[in-house]
This record gives structure tokens, sequence and C-alpha cells, in this order.
């Protein structure tokens, strides 16, 4: 059961720094076109309002992403406590040294 | 299975699991039959109830575990276990979590021998240390430990064998370092973030870059600068014979599939640590292995004899 948690831990960890990876590059690649009209002097005001309504966006569904991330892993670490709780200990987990 | 895929992780991203304190991380200890022996007097009585004088320590290379030790088809046969059979050593595995810094794995180590010397059942009056690939390291490492901090275990270490292991690094993780270091140079977001995701590969791989055995190759420098050689010379430690065990695909050094692969993981000349100052009070050999790879350094009848002929002592040791 502790391996359990750990893979949960790791999943988790793997889905928050790869959300953050994907982000970095969602951000840059939507941003592109906007920085390209925001050359265009008539166009720069809206093209910078746009941009950062987009990055807001953008930003706000991969925190989300994180959000639930974080909320799933905790249900699941409860969930695992609740069965160690009910059931006898795992006898692989690595513990024989008492740590 | 299980350990072997725990095994593998480990080696990936085994300091980032010992950041997080996470359960998967693998705790360095004497493994016995796939179980963790408890370094205390009774358990150690239990798994060896004829403890002898005679120790041997085996050191599994990266992403391997004790199993790596195994003869083919013979899951029960090792050097350990022949060794015990042959010379009457008492034979102790080490596994290991090979993601961390060797110099912290050489820490760990050192210290877990010197409480193997106080709860022994039977005095140790000699120790034989062999080290796979990174296991290599690791022994040199922890000789290093132990002497810098007075332990009194060095003293009864009477063989070294290092098998294949990377003491002038290893090209692949070169060859890793150079992949990253060309990805963020680029400039392009996708390909900067794929070279954060080759950075991840643990401390331990990267110490393999160019055979880091101490903190101080490593503490307060970039470990992704592009191939900047920051390891100090650590000397080989005294008293100790050391025979550095060298495998080859082809049937000769000279042949050019040897001198272009090595024995596939690492280059003859890095098995051999050639180029490292010699010191006259050391006895080193070097032996090395036609046809053997990398990973059948760990169970293979020639090293085998190898090993036996130098511990037993009637072995003229291969000039070097």
């Amino acid at each position: 059961m502790t391996r359990w948690r750990g893979v949960v831990e790791l999943v988790q960890d793997a889905v928050h720094h790869g959300t953050l990876g994907v982000e970095r590059i969602h951000q840059r690649v939507a941003r592109r076109p906007l920085d390209v009209v925001a050359h265009v002097p008539p166009l720069a005001g809206a093209a910078r309002c746009v941009a950062g309504c987009q990055a807001a966006v953008i930003g706000a569904t991969y925190a989300a992403i994180r959000v639930v991330n974080g909320v799933v892993g905790a249900v699941a670490g409860a969930a695992l406590d609740a069965t160690v709780g009910e059931a006898p200990r795992d006898p692989v987990a690595p513990s024989a040294n008492g740590r | 299975m299980l350990d072997g895929t725990l095994s593998i992780l480990n080696a990936v991203v085994g300091d980032y699991l010992r950041r997080r304190g996470n359960p998967l991380q693998i705790e360095l200890a004497f493994y016995d039959g796939g179980r963790q022996l408890t370094c205390d007097r009774d358990a150690i009585a239990r798994a060896h109830p004829a403890a002898t004088d005679r120790v041997c320590l085996l050191v599994h290379g990266l992403a391997a575990n004790e199993g790596a030790w195994a003869f083919p088809g013979e899951p029960a046969r090792t050097y350990g276990a022949a060794l015990q059979r042959d010379l009457g050593f008492t034979p102790f595995q080490v596994r290991y979590n090979t993601g961390l810094h060797v110099s912290d794995n050489g820490m760990l180590l050192a210290q877990l021998v010197e409480a193997l010397i106080r709860c022994h059942p039977a005095e140790v009056r000699e120790l034989v240390l062999v080290g796979h690939s990174m296991g290599g390291l690791v022994v040199r490492s922890a000789c290093e430990a132990a002497r810098t901090a007075g332990q009194s275990w060095l003293h009864q270490v009477s063989h070294a064998f290092y098998l294949g292991s990377p003491h002038r690094g290893a090209p692949l993780e070169k060859a890793g370092n150079v992949a990253a270091w060309a990805l963020g140079a680029i400039g392009v977001v996708h390909a900067s973030v794929l070279a954060d995701v080759v950075n991840l590969r643990s401390a331990g791989i990267k110490d393999l870059r160019f055979g880091s055995l101490v903190s101080g190759d490593w503490e307060g420098r970039d470990a992704n600068a592009l191939l900047e050689d920051t390891c100090a010379a650590v000397p080989l430690a005294r008293g100790v014979e050391h025979h550095f065990g060298v495998g080859g695909l082809a049937a000769s050094e000279r042949h050019l599939v040897t001198r272009l692969l090595g024995d596939s993981m690492v280059s003859v000349s890095s098995a051999k640590a050639s180029g490292r100052p010699r010191d006259r009070e050391t006895r080193e050999d070097v032996r090395f292995f036609p046809r053997v790879s990398h990973v059948g350094l760990a169970h293979d009848e020639d090293v085998y004899r190898w090993i036996r002929g130098c511990c037993a002592g009637d072995l003229i040791p291969e000039a070097t």
C-alpha cells in the first residue's frame, strides 16, 4: 500500500509538471500571431488586450487541470488511508528497516 | 518484475523521489532473497547461520538490483554464492537508489559496511568489494568516504573489483548532456521543454558523465553545463588490491568494434581508468574479457574465475 501511495504521488507530480511544460508551449505558440499583429500600429492595443485575455484563459485552463489533479490525488490518498485502516499491512512494502 | 521496475524508476528520477520523500525510493541496504536484510546481529545470523570471517559485498550498477548478479538460467548462482562455496566467503548483496549522487551512495555504503563490521556474527578479517558498472564507482566513493571519516573497515578490505565501471565517464551520458544542451540552445520553446525533460534524468546518471566520486565534484555547480569535467582525482584506497574488469564486444581489445563501442556502454579506457594518476603504493591489475558485454560482466564464467583466482591468491595478475 505504501508503494501505491508513492505511485499516486508520482503520477500527481508528473501531471503537475507536465501541465506546466505544455502550458509554457501553449502560451508561447498562441501568443505568436498576436505578437505579429501587435506590430501594426492601429491594431496594437487590441492585440495586446486579446493576448492578455488569451493568456489568462489558457493559464486558468491548465490551473484547473492542476487543481483537479490535486483533488484526485488527495481523494486517492484518503482512499488508500481508509483501505490501510481496514486491511492488514502490505507484506511487500519496503519497510523492513523501519523507515 | 516490480523490483526491476522500481530499480529503473529510481535510476531515472531517484533523486527526485528522495527529495519528495516518495515511498517508491529504494533505501540502500543489504538484500537477501529479494527481501531487505536489517543490519543487526540477529537478522544477519538468521540469514547467514554459518557466517565466516571473510565477507564479500556485491554492489550492482545503474537501474539494476541484486538480480543483476544471477547467472542466466541459474538465479541462485552469483559471484557471491560461488565465492561462498569455493572460498568460504559470506556474501552480502547491496541494493540502492542509483538515481542519487554516487558520493551520497558511497557515504551510505560506507556507513552500512561500518555497521556490518560491528554486527557481523564472526569477526571480519577480510572484506572483498565487487562493483559492477556504477557499483564500482560507489565502491570507490565508499572507500574514500571511509578514509576521510576514519572508518576502520577500510583496513579489512583486501580486494576491490570494478567490473565495467566508467571511471572516466560513460559516452551515453555525455551524449545525453550534449543533446540536452543543443535542444536548449536552439531557442525554440518546444525544444527547450524537451531539453528540460532530458535534464530531468537523475543526479546518479549525470555523475556517470565523468565518473564523479565525491560531493565536491557537483556541489555548487551546474549539473547540466556542457561537458564540464569537474571531477577531482580521487586516489585508489591504499592497502587494497584493485582489479579492473573490462568487457569488450569483440574478440580483442584492439578490434575496431571494441575500440568504438567498448562493452556497449563503457569504453575500454574508461573501464581501465586510463590516464588516472597512479600511486606506487596501490596494487592494480586490469583484465580484458573478450566478447563479454557490459551487462554480462556481472555474471560471466571467466570473470568469476578471475575474481576467485585473485581472492584465492593463486592467480598472477595480468600486466596493466
